[in-house]
């Protein structure tokens, strides 16, 4: 129900915003089809679809960004970082195969690729296992029956990146078939902070290529497939000691869809899938003298898996979801470091880990009248972590002789909700429910994991408990024709929350490294805080959005909790006059005091930019559209940095970003 | 509609394309174990797929030779009544503590597995001679393989001299036969052996690594053996050492935790347990006690896993 992403065209700086009359990429929060179905300017947004998906998914008010380097930002729901928030697309996952968590799963993915992004914070869902959320991407799936050819192309520059970016696209529609594809391509080089200073290591580049195939077998069957490739290198990390070399990754699903008439039963979804990612890191950019050995650390991420889901629905009312799933997901992670004059040291930092999930999830959800909805959803899971390298079960015995190589952990959650509308624009839901979480593989088997912020080695305890959460989440919604707001209060409360503790007893290992931690489970950590949106429509011309948000994190002591945003911000008015559309954007972010100092944070101080752009979109004969998007971000050419930017690297200065993109609809003659 | 239906066929053939030849590993699985009868050259990751010939293990070799598999000659000598004498190690001869397997065949080449064998090593470097640390079989019979144990300590490699074992050996006749053994002793690449003059009484102490087998990463049983020098031909056990031991990777300046000191055991050897968190470069630091005083402290062992 709420609605947000409003400054998500207008994002932090760099990007330039495009409205497409073609293929409306919308990002945000949905659950709730009676308030999504209308056709709301206001809580739809047309996206961008050349912008860094990166800044995209910050300026989603419940999403903050760890950021490392130029590309490649690491999502984080409602401050709860790691596998707390799931990644999947179209229901299948997708696990990054660098233990420093230089490649979320969403540097895998590109604007063109997806359609819309859910969030669905708490419970609830289909796709289980996340305690503070899931970050649902659903692709570009062609639709059938439009009997049109869709083409797209463009392409952007970014001045600050000395960068460009271009993609193209192909959608056929047909009555039977259908078929898109697309391919991207990005190249930026260092950007400039503000004052002109070029931050080194912040390149990058990529090529990313998707197609989606859907077919309809009989009348009452359609099959579907999909492929994303992704190939990125040479993607500078400035916050870290290196850089990553080639990050690679294929994700590929097959589905088939069954619409029958039997009572009430919608829809049966039978898919399977796979994805695969191949990442490696590099030293060899950096000045000699700034490596302390050079190293070689590839790491290769499988994960395959399959379910059926069946949908029931009576009359619009009464809603039975059920889901049934396996799948497994192994890693493995090597580091070699070579000394100079000596043998070269080799170990396993992922040493072969295997988890395999199989779990059943129901949701249910009954519209008792107009004005009250509630439902139930539960989430049953097994979950088996197994480590199977000899060498790693070797290096663990040295720290715990009782360190296990096997377990199994059943988990789930059970979530409830209520939503009522007590008269026509005002909305309430409430949400609430327990969840369990099972360690994850680093976690349990993460040997020697060096986290470049705190300096600290991590290693992985077998013995971890699995982490529990009360979530619960008030939200209150205001849609009437002129304005809409929308605010939504959070209060997750964890036992067992799974934390890396400082060990006095062992020593570091990496070159510098401050020490060693081993992951814990603390009694307790609360996450508490919440995000506002406004959206005022003051005429056919103007329309104001803004949002703020607020995280508070702490353990069961009081302390801070490590990375946690501070109070964010933002306010965009928009002008539309004809074929021209005028913007700003304010943001900003409050000063973060609550710091974990073993963390190796310091203080935020508080900073605010201002973006402009000016977009000019055309609409020609044969369904030709063109627009052009100037964007002058970041204005006062500030020099600042967010708190959750790694190692402190500074963002963007002034930059110049122009966007263009055409497309062709052609229409077919219905045969 | 012909272009259309080209068009979709098309676009149907590259994406199917696409998505299996990406799907396919570029990693080739297979078995990677060249011993295997199914060891597949291009097979980049194992798979768990190899098959082993049953035939592993060679033909039983004749009764009248000892087996000595996976051992490796160092030298041979023959006594004057013709009785030959092989003598094998787990590697080259290297400077430090050898585990020492001789075979005795008579002049006929009888296998003998009776008779009680010795040693002493000499080493002469042309202005002197010395002997070192020898441990003789404990046992008057051979092993099950025909093969006599017994341990030496060489205490130098043969670039300062030459070694031979003078190997005597007592027949089922009593009569008492004598060989020497030349052996070329090489400097070996890890450091697994080390003197030192001890503090409290200037005695010159010999301490070695014993290894039985090669330690790898993770928790390995070290064996550390003590000698003293007594004069140039006797070198007794040293007993009554308190040592301790420290492993550190010196170029990463990290050690390893849970480390067990040596503790003796028997006749000069001391047990504990040495720790290694990955390979590559170890040192490990000694310190040698006796009676509570530091006898040595500035010595260690390395090696390169």
């Amino acid at each position: 129900m709420l609605c947000c992403a409003c400054c998500a065209t207008w994002a932090q700086h760099a990007d330039t915003a495009i409205f497409l009359q073609i293929k409306p990429i919308e990002l945000q929060t949905v659950y709730i089809s009676d308030v999504t179905d209308r056709d709301d300017s206001l809580s739809s947004r047309r996206e961008n679809v050349l912008g860094q998906f990166d800044y995209s998914i910050e300026a989603i008010p419940s999403l903050s960004v760890l950021r490392r380097g130029g590309f490649g930002f690491e999502p984080v729901l409602r401050g709860q970082q790691g596998n707390r928030s799931v990644l999947v697309i179209d229901g299948m996952r997708i696990a990054g195969a660098c233990t420093d968590h230089m490649d979320p799963a969403t540097g895998y993915i590109e604007p063109i690729n997806f359609n819309k992004l859910d969030i669905e914070t708490g419970g609830g869902g289909l796709s289980g296992t996340g305690t503070a959320g899931v970050l649902s991407i659903h692709t570009a799936i062609p639709s059938l029956n439009r009997n049109e050819v869709n083409l797209r192309s463009g392409a952007d520059y970014r001045s600050s990146s000395r960068g460009y970016s271009v993609f193209s696209t192909a959608d056929y529609s047909g009555k039977t078939t259908s078929i898109s594809t697309g391919i991207t391509r990005r190249h930026h080089h260092n950007y400039t902070a503000g004052g002109n200073r070029e931050i080194a290591f912040t390149q990058f580049e990529k090529e990313n290529f998707y197609t989606a195939w859907v077919q309809q077998l009989g009348k009452r069957m359609t099959f579907q497939m999909q492929y994303i490739g992704d190939r990125g290198r040479n993607i500078g990390f400035a916050a870290l000691p290196m850089d990553v070399g080639r990050a690679n990754a294929d994700i590929g699903g097959a589905a088939l869809m069954w619409y029958p008439v039997v009572g009430n039963w919608e829809k049966f979804v039978a898919k399977a899938y796979l994805s695969k990612v191949y990442h490696e890191m590099d030293d060899t950019r950096r000045p000699p003298e700034s490596i302390s050995m050079h190293m070689d650390m590839p790491g290769w991420s499988l994960t395959q898996g399959g379910f059926l889901q069946a949908f029931y629905n009576r009359r619009g009312r009464t809603k039975v979801s059920v889901h049934a799933e396996v799948y497994q997901q192994f890693s493995r992670a090597e580091m070699t470091m070579y000394p100079t004059g000596e043998a070269e040291m080799f170990l396993v930092t992922w040493p072969d880990i295997t988890q395999r999930v199989i779990r059943l999830n129901t949701d249910f959800s009954h519209e008792k009248s107009l004005r009250q909805k509630f439902g139930i959803n539960l989430n049953g899971e097994i979950q088996s972590s197994v480590m199977s390298d000899s060498l790693g079960i070797r290096q663990f015995s040295v720290y715990d002789t009782t360190h296990l190589t096997m377990r199994t952990d059943p988990v789930g959650a059970i979530d409830l909700f209520w939503q009522w509308r007590p008269f026509k624009p005002l909305h309430i839901k409430i949400k609430s429910g327990i969840a369990m979480r099972a360690p994850g593989r680093s976690e349990l088997f993460g040997f020697f994991l060096f986290n470049t912020q705190d300096r600290y080695d991590y290693l992985g305890n077998s013995h971890l408990k699995s982490e529990k959460v009360w979530r619960n989440e008030l939200t209150f919604s205001w849609l009437s024709n002129r304005w809409s707001a929308g605010v939504s209060a959070f209060c997750n409360l964890y036992r067992d929350y799974i934390y890396g503790v400082r060990d006095v007893g062992l020593g570091g290992v990496t070159p510098g490294s401050s020490g060693m931690k081993v992951w814990q489970n603390l009694s307790g950590a609360v996450f508490t805080g919440g995000e506002a949106r406004v959206t005022v429509k003051a005429n056919q011309r103007v329309v104001v959005r803004s949002d703020v948000s607020y995280i508070y994190a702490a353990q069961s002591d009081g302390s801070p909790l490590s990375m946690i945003a501070p109070l964010r911000w933002s306010i965009s008015p928009e002008f539309t006059r004809g074929k021209w559309k005028y913007a700003m954007c304010a943001t900003g972010q409050f000063q973060q005091n609550r710091i974990d100092v073993w963390f190796g944070e310091d203080v935020t101080s508080t900073w605010a930019i201002l973006d402009a752009s000016t977009a000019y979109k055309f609409s020609g004969k044969r369904s030709f559209t063109f627009e052009c998007v100037l964007e002058l971000a970041n204005i006062f050419d500030r020099y600042y940095h967010a708190h959750l930017d790694w190692g402190n690297i500074p963002r963007m200065g002034r930059s110049l970003n122009l966007s263009l993109v055409m497309g062709w609809q052609y229409k077919m003659r219905k045969s | 509609m012909k272009t259309k239906t080209l068009f979709k066929t098309a676009l149907m053939v590259v994406a199917l394309g696409a998505f299996t030849f990406s799907v396919t590993s570029c990693k080739k699985e297979g078995c990677t174990d060249d011993t295997a009868e199914n060891y597949n050259p291009n097979a980049r990751k194992d798979d768990g797929s190899c098959v082993y010939s049953k035939k592993q293990t060679p033909d039983p070799k004749p009764t009248d030779k000892a087996d000595v598999t996976g051992l490796t000659k160092i030298g041979e000598g023959t006594t004057a009544e013709g009785t030959k004498l092989e003598v094998y190690g787990l590697e080259k001869a290297f400077a430090g503590y050898n585990y020492l397997f001789l075979a005795v065949y008579d002049k006929d080449g009888k296998l003998l597995k009776d008779g009680k064998l010795s040693l002493t090593t000499l080493m002469d470097m042309g202005t002197k001679k010395h002997a070192s640390p020898v441990e003789n079989p404990t046992s008057e019979k051979a092993s099950d393989k025909g093969l006599y144990e017994a341990q030496v300590y060489f205490t130098m490699p043969s670039t300062s001299g030459s070694w031979k074992l003078i190997v005597t050996f007592v027949n089922s006749a009593n009569a008492e036969e004598k060989a020497d053994v030349s052996v070329t002793v090489d400097e070996p690449s890890n450091k697994v052996y080390l003197s030192f003059v001890a503090k409290d009484d200037s005695s010159k102490i010999f301490l070695a690594w014993a290894l039985s087998q090669k330690p790898k990463v993770g928790v390995n049983d070290m064996e550390i053996v003590a000698f003293k020098m007594q004069d140039m031909m006797m070198f007794p056990p040293q007993t009554g050492l308190t040592i301790e031991i420290e492993p550190e990777m010196p170029s990463m300046g990290h050690g390893s935790p849970n480390n067990v000191h040596p503790v003796e055991t028997s006749g000069g050897h001391y047990k504990g347990k040495v720790n290694f968190t990955m390979s590559g470069y170890w040192k490990i630091h000694v310190v040698v006690k006796r009676s509570g005083t530091i006898i040595a402290d500035n010595i260690s062992f390395d090696y390169s896993l």
